[in-house]
């Protein structure tokens, strides 16, 4: 809910921007007048979470307090889940891995981590697999990184999941690089179902890296 | 002599700095000079900016101050803008205030045994103040962490240390450089009988990057400083300078550097990069996800589609986006949309896409989007539901999602329209702020003040409009200068208008748009049409859905308003149009000819040229030749300016249309000067082209 904290930027836009009869502009500067005040969540992901769909915590790990909640709205004919949060980021998950977000500024257009993704559910010592991102630039210049990464066990590690539920995992680094740019996502995944109950996971330099930790209610 | 010294200082400096091992990822930027342009403080160097970087550099020492606005045109040309304010330097002891451009060219890119060289002319349309042209070359040593620049200059360039011309052996005419400007009135030609004429002289240096942060630069310089040796009593002790400069992080580069021998200086650049705003993909809202298809029963399909109470309006609403039609018919749905939020259509766009395919029941499979201009039809794009469905999450979405897309003119809609829709109101309220600039008794003015504008549109294409002004704030009434020119005064009465006037009417118009024929579109507005002029407007401009050419007309009818920018009006008006070619060069690279008759009753034509980039951030320079001769337009010879334009979304990363736009002309005097209409068609019409939307299609899946 706070991970759009852009004070001096809205305040600023604000005075630039003034009143007007555009909604659009009139929330900017709402927000910027009434600072950190809570928005009211948003109405599909209410109503995802009234109907009991997953979730998860989740934090940005380069911003101070950034923290919010996804929960998953759908998923498609592909597999692939769309989650959202109470102030509309969204993310493109895809069995715990990001494969698309939407609203941090820096955002991921589409991945394709299959190849990890299988990596970590066979749950092998070490692996290496392709990584592609396409960046959301917003300019038709798309260009897209592929990464060579090393899928490695590093630890078993229990993981508190709720105040009675505590997952038995296994700690999985996938070191990334394509000589410009490295990271490093860490993976916990559950022993016998292999789900990847928590993890971070880079998005990009400028948004840096999202931790997720699955919500068991 | 003075040569082997500066290479005894460079070998010496080098030699040493070579001993010591450094780390690899520095990150080099190409120095800037006290011009702006690459090079080390007065010299310049045989490189250029990364490709798009516009820069402002601040320069202070003893009593001259510079100005400079700097821009990489394409990878391998530059150009800059310059102010210079130098006390004493008239021949009378007053204070010469000056305006200069620069280009420049990069012949060869720096190999591993070849340096990258630079060709450029230095003030070549101002008062020639510093008027030089040179050739430089630079290269690169020691993991780029040395750079070594020799180069010949002429003119200013070539005034320490000069021997006669070598191009002189090509051609006599080389030999004696031209006299420049002898008066203000023949101030901003080209002046050709100059460039690389006359003596030559010899220059050279080095910048070296100490550490990540600090570099230092050091030059032997061949400008005499002549003008400012006699007039204002500089002191040249020394050929060389020496500077050292601290980096920060985003480019800003603060140096202090000594100035042969005798003064101390300080500058600050700060560059921009238009290509990276802050958030390159938002942080607007996510876009609706992609929901699995349902039948029309789940969807309890079957209301009034045409009304604004359907379920299809609101969700769109909730987007910013207004349905203004819309029929569904077999498989197909066809949308007329009035996109109010996303700079980018493509977003709208993808958008609409979205909200239909989770509105519509399952077996509609093809939407077609009808964009809007003001009501009217701009262009059709279809798409299939299947396509999104399988595209959502694709690693090459993007353009996928482009070559399935059919684009084509919409010279009438083809959806029905939702009731209620029309009229439609809006209102705005804000601060503005109109500066002035260069004018010698306060190179700076400018008003602040809060304007109030509004708009009904009772019907599809019909727009009343208007803005008023009170200014707060500010000192535009202070100018003193009445205006010199002896043609009509069209525009050099601006201060009178400024000093005449407290609460204006900025604009108040009727306009109509229409579509006379597929890819034609129409104009006509009439009312207080700007600031200065009042009438009517009409224009037709042909543009098809694809493609790269654009052709408008325009006619007005124009009356000069009084100054104080209300109701009444002066007695001379003009018939006033233009023929127009725009151009797509691709690259975003945006040209434009109008060819006509200006306010003054001169005819001519104004040669435009932008840059833009995918993100809607604009760079472009005009001028403006009619058949006024240079002697009777005045100081300046002919219109010509730079202008930039920041997308909102650019500076804030949300979604939000429009920007801030700026022109900077050295002068604004009477000879070419244009109609200010507003809503132009071809700026309305161009987002919605192919061009355009595929420019910015990244933006359909956010």
């Amino acid at each position: 809910m706070i991970l759009r904290s852009l004070g001096l930027m809205f305040v600023s836009f604000a005075v630039l921007a003034g009143c007007s009869s555009d909604p659009n502009r009139m929330s900017l500067m709402k927000q910027a007048l009434a600072g950190k005040t809570a928005i009211q969540p948003d109405a599909d992901f209410v109503a995802a979470q009234n109907a009991g769909a997953p979730g998860y915590v989740a934090g940005l790990q380069n911003k101070k307090n950034a923290y919010t909640v996804f929960v998953r709205q759908t998923v498609n004919a592909k597999g692939e889940e769309t989650w959202i949060s109470p102030d509309r980021l969204s993310l493109g998950m895809k069995d715990g891995m990001i494969i698309a977000t939407r609203g941090f500024g820096n955002d991921i257009y589409a991945a394709d981590v299959e190849q990890t993704l299988q990596a970590l559910k066979a749950g092998h010592g070490a692996a290496v697999t392709e990584h592609f991102i396409t960046p959301l630039s917003g300019s038709s210049q798309v260009e897209r990184f592929a990464f060579r990464c090393q899928v490695t066990r590093q630890s078993r590690e229990p993981v508190q999941l709720s105040d009675d539920y505590i997952a038995d995992t296994d700690l999985f680094h996938e070191t990334c690089r394509n000589g410009q740019i490295d990271f490093r996502n860490l993976f916990w995944v559950e022993r016998g179902s292999r789900e990847i109950v928590q993890s971070r996971q880079w998005i990009s330099e400028e948004t840096g890296e999202l931790a997720l930790r699955a919500i068991r209610r | 002599m003075h040569i082997r010294q500066l290479f005894t200082n460079v070998c010496s400096f080098a030699c040493c700095a070579m001993a010591p091992a450094f780390a690899q990822d520095v990150s080099l930027g190409v120095p800037t000079s006290s011009f702006g342009t690459p090079g080390l403080i007065d010299m310049p160097t045989g490189e250029v900016f990364s490709d798009g970087t516009l820069k402002t550099t601040t320069v202070f020492h003893g009593g001259t101050q510079k100005y400079n606005l700097s821009f990489q045109i394409s990878p391998r040309i530059f150009g800059a803008f310059r102010y210079s304010i130098i006390d004493d330097y008239e021949v009378t002891g007053a204070t010469r205030y000056d305006r200069s451009f620069d280009l420049g060219y990069l012949l060869a890119e720096e190999t591993a045994l070849r340096p990258s060289i630079v060709v450029a002319l230095r003030d070549f349309g101002g008062t020639g103040l510093y008027g030089s042209e040179y050739v430089a070359a630079t290269k690169h040593f020691m993991d780029d962490r040395l750079a070594l620049t020799a180069g010949i200059g002429w003119g200013r360039l070539g005034s320490y240390g000069s021997f006669d011309n070598p191009l002189g052996a090509v051609s006599d005419v080389f030999d004696t450089r031209g006299d420049g400007p002898s008066d203000i009135t023949e101030v901003g030609r080209l002046e050709t009988d100059q460039w690389f004429r006359g003596d030559a002289a010899l220059f050279g240096g080095l910048a070296y990057q100490v550490n990540k942060n600090l570099s230092f630069k050091l030059e032997y310089s061949s400008d005499a400083y002549e003008a400012e040796v006699t007039r204002t009593g500089f002191e040249r002790k020394t050929p060389i300078n020496a500077a050292l400069s601290y980096g920060f992080k985003n480019g800003t580069e603060l140096s202090v550097y000594a100035l042969h021998g005798s003064e101390v200086g300080f500058m600050a650049n700060f560059p921009i990069n238009p290509a990276k705003p802050a958030y390159v993909s938002g942080i607007e809202e996510a876009p609706p996800a992609l929901m699995p298809r349902r039948t029309a029963a789940a969807l309890s399909w079957g209301g009034d589609l045409h009304s604004k109470t359907s379920p299809l309006f609101a969700a769109l609403e909730a987007q910013g986006i207004t349905l203004e039609g819309v029929s569904v018919e077999g498989a197909t749905a066809t949308v007329r949309i009035a996109n109010g939020r996303y700079p980018a259509e493509a977003q709208a766009l993808g958008r609409t896409a979205r909200v239909l395919a989770n509105n519509l029941p399952e077996d509609v499979t093809t939407f077609r989007v009808e964009n809007t201009l003001n009501g009217i039809t701009t262009s059709r794009i279809t798409l299939r539901r299947s396509d999104l469905e399988e595209l959502e999450y694709d690693l090459d979405g993007s353009w996928r999602t482009f070559v399935r897309a059919k684009i084509e003119d919409a010279p009438e809609t083809e959806a029905t329209t939702v009731a209620g829709v029309y009229p439609k109101f809006e209102w705005r309220i804000t601060p503005y702020l109109e500066p002035s600039l260069f004018d010698p008794d306060d190179p700076v003015r400018a008003d602040f003040g809060i304007q109030a504008a509004g708009s009904i549109t009772p019907a599809r294409g019909l727009v009343f409009a208007g803005a008023i002004r009170q200014p707060l704030i500010g000192n535009l009434d202070t100018s003193t200068r009445p205006s010199n020119s002896i043609l009509q005064h069209v525009r050099s009465d601006a201060p009178e208008y400024a000093k005449q006037s407290d609460l204006e009417i900025k604009y108040l118009t009727a306009e109509y748009f229409f579509r006379p024929g597929k890819n034609v579109f129409g104009r006509v507005t009439a009312g207080y049409l700007e600031t200065m002029y009042g009438g009517v407007s009409s224009e037709l401009l042909w543009m098809p859905a694809h493609g790269s050419l654009a052709l408008g007309a325009e006619i007005n009818y124009a009356k000069q308003r009084d100054f104080d920018q209300l109701f009444g009006f002066q007695d001379y008006d003009v018939v006033t149009g233009h023929a127009s070619v725009y151009y797509d060069f691709g690259g975003g690279y945006l040209g434009q000819v109008d060819v006509g008759r200006y306010l003054a009753g001169d005819y001519g034509a104004t040669f435009t040229l932008d840059r833009e980039f995918d993100n809607g951030f604009r760079v472009g320079a005009f001028f403006t030749l009619t058949d006024v001769p240079f002697d009777d337009f005045g100081e300046g010879s002919f219109d010509k300016g730079i202008r930039i334009n920041i997308p909102i979304d650019w500076l804030t990363g949300s979604a939000t249309k429009g920007g801030y736009g700026t022109t900077i002309r050295p002068l604004l005097r009477d000879g070419g000067a244009r109609l200010d209409v507003r809503n132009r068609l071809y700026e309305l019409v161009r987002g919605s082209r192919t061009n355009e939307l595929e420019d910015r299609w990244g933006k359909f899946w956010r």
